[in-house]
Protein backbone atom coordinates (compact mmCIF):
# COMPACT_ATOMS: atom_id res chain seq x y z
CA UNK A 1 0.00 0.00 0.00
CA UNK A 2 1.06 3.39 -1.13
CA UNK A 3 2.50 5.11 2.22
CA UNK A 4 0.61 8.13 1.48
CA UNK A 5 -2.58 6.35 1.56
CA UNK A 6 -1.83 4.15 4.68
CA UNK A 7 -3.32 5.11 7.54
CA UNK A 8 -0.24 6.28 10.20
CA UNK A 9 0.61 3.73 13.11
CA UNK A 10 0.54 4.43 16.36
CA UNK A 11 4.07 6.53 16.97
CA UNK A 12 3.81 8.19 13.37
CA UNK A 13 4.55 11.49 13.89
CA UNK A 14 3.12 14.08 10.98
CA UNK A 15 5.60 16.25 8.40
CA UNK A 16 5.39 18.35 5.68
CA UNK A 17 7.83 17.01 3.11
CA UNK A 18 9.61 20.30 1.02
CA UNK A 19 10.85 19.58 -2.07
CA UNK A 20 13.82 21.93 -2.72
CA UNK A 21 16.21 21.81 -6.06
CA UNK A 22 16.44 18.31 -5.19
CA UNK A 23 16.73 18.19 -1.00
CA UNK A 24 13.63 16.71 0.37
CA UNK A 25 13.21 18.45 3.62
CA UNK A 26 11.21 17.78 6.23
CA UNK A 27 9.61 19.68 9.20
CA UNK A 28 6.69 19.21 11.44
CA UNK A 29 3.26 19.55 9.86
CA UNK A 30 2.06 21.78 12.24
CA UNK A 31 4.85 24.20 11.17
CA UNK A 32 3.20 24.62 7.98
CA UNK A 33 0.45 27.50 7.72
CA UNK A 34 -0.68 27.56 4.65
CA UNK A 35 0.53 26.59 0.85
CA UNK A 36 -0.01 29.39 -1.53
CA UNK A 37 0.72 29.31 -5.62
CA UNK A 38 3.77 30.60 -6.59
CA UNK A 39 1.65 33.29 -8.73
CA UNK A 40 0.55 34.90 -5.76
CA UNK A 41 4.04 36.37 -5.27
CA UNK A 42 4.75 39.67 -5.24
CA UNK A 43 8.51 39.72 -6.51
CA UNK A 44 8.50 43.93 -5.80
CA UNK A 45 11.16 45.47 -3.71
CA UNK A 46 12.21 41.72 -2.49
CA UNK A 47 13.61 41.14 1.22
CA UNK A 48 17.39 40.32 0.97
CA UNK A 49 18.32 37.03 -0.27
CA UNK A 50 14.40 36.33 -0.67
CA UNK A 51 12.82 36.61 -4.00
CA UNK A 52 9.37 38.53 -3.13
CA UNK A 53 6.53 38.69 -0.69
CA UNK A 54 3.23 36.66 -0.09
CA UNK A 55 0.53 38.29 1.26
CA UNK A 56 -1.50 36.96 4.03
CA UNK A 57 -4.70 38.84 5.08
CA UNK A 58 -3.18 42.28 6.42
CA UNK A 59 0.81 41.10 6.63
CA UNK A 60 2.87 39.79 4.20
CA UNK A 61 5.84 37.59 4.42
CA UNK A 62 8.90 37.22 3.27
CA UNK A 63 9.53 34.49 0.24
CA UNK A 64 12.73 32.53 -0.22
CA UNK A 65 13.89 30.38 -2.75
CA UNK A 66 16.91 28.07 -1.64
CA UNK A 67 18.82 25.39 -3.57
CA UNK A 68 19.40 22.15 -2.68
CA UNK A 69 22.49 23.27 -0.53
CA UNK A 70 19.83 25.68 1.42
CA UNK A 71 21.60 28.59 -0.99
CA UNK A 72 19.86 31.67 -1.75
CA UNK A 73 18.14 31.70 -5.40
CA UNK A 74 17.57 35.10 -7.15
CA UNK A 75 15.68 34.08 -9.57
CA UNK A 76 12.02 32.04 -9.54
CA UNK A 77 12.46 28.54 -11.11
CA UNK A 78 9.50 27.48 -13.55
CA UNK A 79 9.28 23.89 -11.54
CA UNK A 80 8.92 25.78 -8.35
CA UNK A 81 4.77 26.35 -7.65
CA UNK A 82 4.40 25.90 -4.20
CA UNK A 83 5.04 28.41 -1.39
CA UNK A 84 4.70 27.09 1.47
CA UNK A 85 4.19 29.40 4.57
CA UNK A 86 5.91 28.33 7.93
CA UNK A 87 4.93 29.75 11.11
CA UNK A 88 7.70 30.74 13.00
CA UNK A 89 5.96 31.54 16.01
CA UNK A 90 4.81 35.24 15.83
CA UNK A 91 5.97 35.83 12.49
CA UNK A 92 6.53 33.44 9.24
CA UNK A 93 8.91 32.98 6.41
CA UNK A 94 7.65 31.48 3.31
CA UNK A 95 9.75 28.88 1.10
CA UNK A 96 9.45 28.85 -2.59
CA UNK A 97 9.33 24.71 -3.20
CA UNK A 98 9.17 22.45 -6.61
CA UNK A 99 6.64 20.16 -4.20
CA UNK A 100 5.35 19.85 -0.55
CA UNK A 101 3.56 16.37 0.37
CA UNK A 102 2.85 14.70 3.50
CA UNK A 103 4.26 12.31 5.45
CA UNK A 104 4.45 10.17 8.11
CA UNK A 105 7.24 8.99 9.53
CA UNK A 106 8.04 6.51 12.98
CA UNK A 107 9.34 8.56 15.77
CA UNK A 108 11.84 5.39 17.12
CA UNK A 109 13.12 6.22 13.41
CA UNK A 110 14.21 9.78 13.62
CA UNK A 111 17.90 10.32 14.45
CA UNK A 112 19.33 13.78 15.48
CA UNK A 113 21.90 15.02 13.10
CA UNK A 114 25.31 13.44 14.14
CA UNK A 115 27.88 15.17 15.92
CA UNK A 116 30.45 15.35 13.82
CA UNK A 117 27.97 17.15 10.90
CA UNK A 118 26.60 19.89 13.39
CA UNK A 119 27.54 23.70 12.49
CA UNK A 120 26.34 26.67 14.83
CA UNK A 121 22.95 28.18 13.15
CA UNK A 122 22.28 25.54 10.74
CA UNK A 123 19.09 24.61 10.16
CA UNK A 124 18.92 20.87 9.86
CA UNK A 125 18.56 19.03 13.37
CA UNK A 126 18.22 15.67 12.68
CA UNK A 127 18.14 12.62 9.65
CA UNK A 128 15.32 10.29 8.76
CA UNK A 129 15.18 7.48 6.40
CA UNK A 130 12.32 7.04 3.21
CA UNK A 131 12.43 4.33 1.06
CA UNK A 132 15.84 3.77 1.36
CA UNK A 133 16.85 7.36 1.30
CA UNK A 134 18.06 10.07 3.82
CA UNK A 135 15.57 12.97 5.02
CA UNK A 136 16.93 15.95 6.30
CA UNK A 137 14.53 17.33 8.95
CA UNK A 138 14.44 21.00 10.31
CA UNK A 139 11.43 23.30 11.77
CA UNK A 140 10.13 26.31 11.05
CA UNK A 141 11.94 28.04 13.92
CA UNK A 142 15.28 26.87 12.70
CA UNK A 143 14.71 27.96 8.99
CA UNK A 144 13.84 31.07 10.12
CA UNK A 145 16.48 31.68 12.09
CA UNK A 146 18.89 29.98 9.67
CA UNK A 147 17.12 32.53 7.08
CA UNK A 148 17.66 35.43 9.37
CA UNK A 149 21.37 34.46 9.52
CA UNK A 150 21.84 34.31 6.20
CA UNK A 151 20.93 37.88 5.46
CA UNK A 152 23.56 39.04 8.00
CA UNK A 153 26.42 37.42 6.35
CA UNK A 154 25.91 38.32 2.85
CA UNK A 155 24.86 42.13 3.94
CA UNK B 1 57.53 -6.00 22.66
CA UNK B 2 53.97 -6.09 22.08
CA UNK B 3 52.12 -6.58 18.77
CA UNK B 4 48.71 -5.07 18.01
CA UNK B 5 46.25 -5.66 14.55
CA UNK B 6 45.19 -2.84 12.86
CA UNK B 7 43.22 -2.14 9.70
CA UNK B 8 45.00 0.19 7.04
CA UNK B 9 43.13 2.21 5.89
CA UNK B 10 43.71 3.82 2.05
CA UNK B 11 42.71 7.50 2.14
CA UNK B 12 43.92 8.91 -1.20
CA UNK B 13 46.54 11.68 -2.20
CA UNK B 14 48.82 9.18 -0.63
CA UNK B 15 47.66 9.16 2.93
CA UNK B 16 46.55 5.77 5.17
CA UNK B 17 45.20 5.76 8.49
CA UNK B 18 44.84 3.11 10.40
CA UNK B 19 41.86 1.93 13.36
CA UNK B 20 42.03 -1.09 15.59
CA UNK B 21 41.20 -4.54 14.37
CA UNK B 22 38.27 -4.75 16.43
CA UNK B 23 37.18 -0.95 15.43
CA UNK B 24 36.01 -1.72 11.96
CA UNK B 25 32.97 -3.69 11.26
CA UNK B 26 32.06 -3.01 8.18
CA UNK B 27 32.84 -2.45 4.46
CA UNK B 28 30.63 -0.94 2.00
CA UNK B 29 30.90 -0.92 -1.54
CA UNK B 30 29.54 1.88 -3.72
CA UNK B 31 27.98 3.26 -0.60
CA UNK B 32 25.20 5.05 -1.47
CA UNK B 33 25.83 8.88 -0.01
CA UNK B 34 23.47 11.52 0.54
CA UNK B 35 24.93 15.07 0.74
CA UNK B 36 23.76 17.00 3.65
CA UNK B 37 23.53 20.76 3.42
CA UNK B 38 25.56 23.21 5.66
CA UNK B 39 27.32 20.47 7.34
CA UNK B 40 31.42 20.32 7.57
CA UNK B 41 33.24 19.76 4.15
CA UNK B 42 34.79 16.60 5.45
CA UNK B 43 31.96 15.10 7.40
CA UNK B 44 29.42 16.54 4.47
CA UNK B 45 27.44 12.88 3.77
CA UNK B 46 25.60 10.39 5.10
CA UNK B 47 24.87 6.64 4.49
CA UNK B 48 22.25 4.26 5.58
CA UNK B 49 23.85 0.83 6.73
CA UNK B 50 21.00 -1.52 8.52
CA UNK B 51 18.64 0.49 9.05
CA UNK B 52 21.07 3.28 10.60
CA UNK B 53 21.76 6.42 9.41
CA UNK B 54 26.10 6.78 9.70
CA UNK B 55 27.79 10.03 9.07
CA UNK B 56 30.85 10.02 6.73
CA UNK B 57 33.86 11.05 7.31
CA UNK B 58 36.76 12.28 4.56
CA UNK B 59 40.07 12.41 5.87
CA UNK B 60 41.57 12.94 3.02
CA UNK B 61 39.48 16.55 2.61
CA UNK B 62 40.06 17.61 6.18
CA UNK B 63 44.07 17.03 5.41
CA UNK B 64 43.52 19.25 2.38
CA UNK B 65 44.63 16.10 0.27
CA UNK B 66 40.98 16.08 -1.77
CA UNK B 67 38.33 18.25 -2.82
CA UNK B 68 34.94 17.58 -0.53
CA UNK B 69 32.11 15.82 -2.12
CA UNK B 70 34.00 13.35 -4.36
CA UNK B 71 32.93 10.09 -5.66
CA UNK B 72 33.53 7.17 -3.53
CA UNK B 73 33.43 3.55 -4.28
CA UNK B 74 34.37 2.37 -0.53
CA UNK B 75 33.73 3.06 2.86
CA UNK B 76 35.34 1.06 6.23
CA UNK B 77 32.37 1.37 8.97
CA UNK B 78 34.09 1.87 12.26
CA UNK B 79 32.16 1.70 15.60
CA UNK B 80 33.28 3.83 18.45
CA UNK B 81 32.22 3.84 21.92
CA UNK B 82 29.76 7.41 21.92
CA UNK B 83 28.02 8.99 25.04
CA UNK B 84 24.73 6.60 24.13
CA UNK B 85 26.80 3.76 23.93
CA UNK B 86 28.12 1.71 20.89
CA UNK B 87 28.02 4.14 17.80
CA UNK B 88 28.65 4.03 14.25
CA UNK B 89 30.60 5.99 11.74
CA UNK B 90 32.16 5.80 8.07
CA UNK B 91 35.43 6.58 6.78
CA UNK B 92 35.98 6.88 2.81
CA UNK B 93 38.42 4.88 1.32
CA UNK B 94 40.01 5.10 -2.16
CA UNK B 95 41.00 1.29 -1.96
CA UNK B 96 40.55 -2.32 0.33
CA UNK B 97 41.70 -1.85 3.92
CA UNK B 98 44.77 -4.01 5.10
CA UNK B 99 45.41 -6.32 7.45
CA UNK B 100 48.49 -5.25 9.58
CA UNK B 101 50.30 -6.46 12.61
CA UNK B 102 51.94 -3.57 14.12
CA UNK B 103 54.30 -3.80 16.92
CA UNK B 104 55.72 -1.34 19.62
CA UNK B 105 58.99 -0.76 18.11
CA UNK B 106 57.38 0.33 14.76
CA UNK B 107 56.04 3.58 16.69
CA UNK B 108 56.82 6.82 15.12
CA UNK B 109 56.34 10.44 15.64
CA UNK B 110 53.25 12.39 13.43
CA UNK B 111 54.18 13.33 10.70
CA UNK B 112 54.87 17.44 10.67
CA UNK B 113 52.83 17.53 7.27
CA UNK B 114 49.43 18.20 7.32
CA UNK B 115 49.48 19.84 10.74
CA UNK B 116 46.03 18.64 10.85
CA UNK B 117 46.65 15.09 11.46
CA UNK B 118 47.38 16.28 14.94
CA UNK B 119 43.97 17.02 15.70
CA UNK B 120 42.47 12.98 14.90
CA UNK B 121 45.46 10.50 15.69
CA UNK B 122 46.83 9.65 19.08
CA UNK B 123 49.92 7.80 17.84
CA UNK B 124 51.57 6.53 14.84
CA UNK B 125 53.81 3.87 13.09
CA UNK B 126 56.15 3.22 10.51
CA UNK B 127 54.86 0.14 7.79
CA UNK B 128 57.25 -0.58 5.28
CA UNK B 129 57.95 2.78 3.10
CA UNK B 130 54.54 4.18 5.38
CA UNK B 131 54.02 6.35 7.97
CA UNK B 132 50.49 5.44 9.38
CA UNK B 133 48.54 7.71 12.07
CA UNK B 134 46.04 5.87 14.39
CA UNK B 135 43.33 8.03 14.56
CA UNK B 136 40.89 8.78 17.51
CA UNK B 137 37.27 7.66 15.93
CA UNK B 138 35.12 8.58 18.88
CA UNK B 139 37.04 11.76 18.62
CA UNK B 140 36.54 12.50 15.11
CA UNK B 141 32.38 11.71 15.43
CA UNK B 142 32.51 13.64 18.49
CA UNK B 143 31.85 17.87 17.20
CA UNK B 144 35.33 18.52 18.17
CA UNK B 145 36.29 18.74 14.63
CA UNK B 146 32.96 19.79 12.94
CA UNK B 147 33.66 23.86 13.42
CA UNK B 148 37.24 23.89 12.18
CA UNK B 149 37.33 25.08 8.36
CA UNK B 150 39.13 23.10 5.99
CA UNK B 151 42.86 25.05 5.05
Amino acid sequence: MDRYDAPPTSGDLAFSLLTLGGLRLAVPQADIDTLEPAADIDPASPPPNGIGWIRLGRQRWPVFCLNGELRPRYERPADHGTCAVLNAGGHAIALLCTDVSLLHLPAAGLAPLPPAMALPGRPIRGLAQMDGAVLCLSSARDLAEYVKTMIYETH
Amino acid sequence: MSVANAWLLPLGGKHWAAVGAHQMVHLVYEPQLTPIPLTPPHCSHALILEGHILPVWDIAVWLGAALPGRATHLAAVVAYAGSDGRQLGAIQLVGPPVRATVSDDAACPLPETPARWRSIAISCFRHGDQVVPVVDVAHMFSDACAARRVP
